[in-house]
């Protein structure tokens, strides 16, 4: 008997949690219908168990959910942020560029010579930002600081 | 997902990992800071999960995380300020039965206040599992996710929680009387 109390100690909490396969839950099933010690056993961590399950949950306020939401004004506060900064900064490129090209001192020649290695280097810069999203996107837990 | 799943989950599953956040730092101040630090995480996640299930363990993965982390900060893991926040531990307890006895009411509140005394004296890694699995209901296969453990060690190690709570109650019970 000794030796099979030990098989089944651990599958007793199991049991209880019924996380049991079929098999090993009626091994527990006939072992404690016979095994006094391992009954008690059984019975008492169901006490705990039963004890634990009623212990009273701590709530918090309605307003301090609220606060855990997405904020929709730190959202909206967010993208508007993002769109003056993006329109104000197209702003100032468009102008640099109006202002470049309409230069009479400058050749067309130059003018091209000058703008082609800034255009390489911005179309190159758009697609690392592409490919970022992408990643971005397709990685699924990326960024839980767990 | 995005706003609006976020925060029906939110408010579906965030007040038990709150209360299990507060288990473990025992301070409300504490607790809420933490629980803002992770839904901050959890919002700046580019996919989060649709299932409400799925979204429940993450969120308690990610509090207890950052739980631990802020423990870590405070160097308050074992009970040194026990005392100071006893008040999360006496609240009252509501039962659904035996409210016609008086002396079985009493005899209940006393087991009660041992297991929490108990619970309040265990290792956090067996006061934890026992929260998870008995107090807050997830599965075995729930907990390995969240605890990062194989799934295979989750019942030994709940067993041996179980057997701890079990002996220090008795241990409690002895120095009562
Ligand atoms: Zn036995």
């Amino acid at each position: 008997m000794q030796h099979n109390c030990e098989q089944v100690e651990t599958l007793i909490s199991g049991y209880i949690d019924d996380e049991l396969t079929q098999q090993q839950s009626q091994q527990v099933f006939i072992h404690i219908e016979s095994c006094a010690k391992c009954q008690a056993l059984y019975q008492e961590l169901k006490q705990i168990q039963s004890g634990l399950a009623a212990m009273e949950q701590a709530t918090m306020k309605d307003s301090e959910i609220q606060q855990l939401m997405s904020d929709k004004w730190a959202t909206t506060s967010g993208a508007l942020g993002w769109l003056l900064l993006i329109g104000s900064v197209s702003l100032i490129v468009g102008f640099i560029v109006v202002q470049f090209f309409a230069n009479d001192q400058l050749s067309l020649a130059m003018k091209l010579f000058i703008s082609a290695p800034i255009a390489g280097v911005l179309f190159l810069l758009l697609s690392v930002l592409r490919q970022r999203l992408i990643a971005r996107k397709n990685d699924r837990y990326k960024g839980v600081d767990l | 997902m995005r706003t609006q799943l976020f925060n029906q989950y939110i408010l579906q599953h965030s007040s038990g990992a709150f209360a299990m956040a507060l288990q473990m730092l025992r301070s409300r101040e504490e607790a809420k800071d933490v629980m803002q630090d992770a839904c901050c995480a959890l919002l700046r996640q580019a996919r989060l999960p649709e299932d409400s299930q799925q979204f429940r363990m993450l969120l308690y993965k990610v509090v207890r995380n950052k739980a631990i982390d802020r423990l870590r900060a405070l160097k308050v893991r074992q009970s040194d300020s026990f005392a100071e926040h006893e008040e999360t531990l006496a609240l009252p307890v509501s039962f659904s039965d035996g409210g016609g006895n008086p002396e079985a009411q009493i005899q209940l509140q006393q087991q009660m206040t041992l297991l929490k005394t108990a619970l309040s004296q265990l290792s956090a890694e067996h006061r934890d599992i026992l929260l998870l699995k008995d107090w807050q209901g997830f599965s075995y296969a729930e907990i390995a996710e969240i605890l990062d453990i194989e799934p295979g060690t989750v019942m030994s190690r709940l067993h041996r929680a179980r057997l701890a709570i079990r002996e220090q109650m008795a241990r409690l019970d002895e120095d009562c009387e």
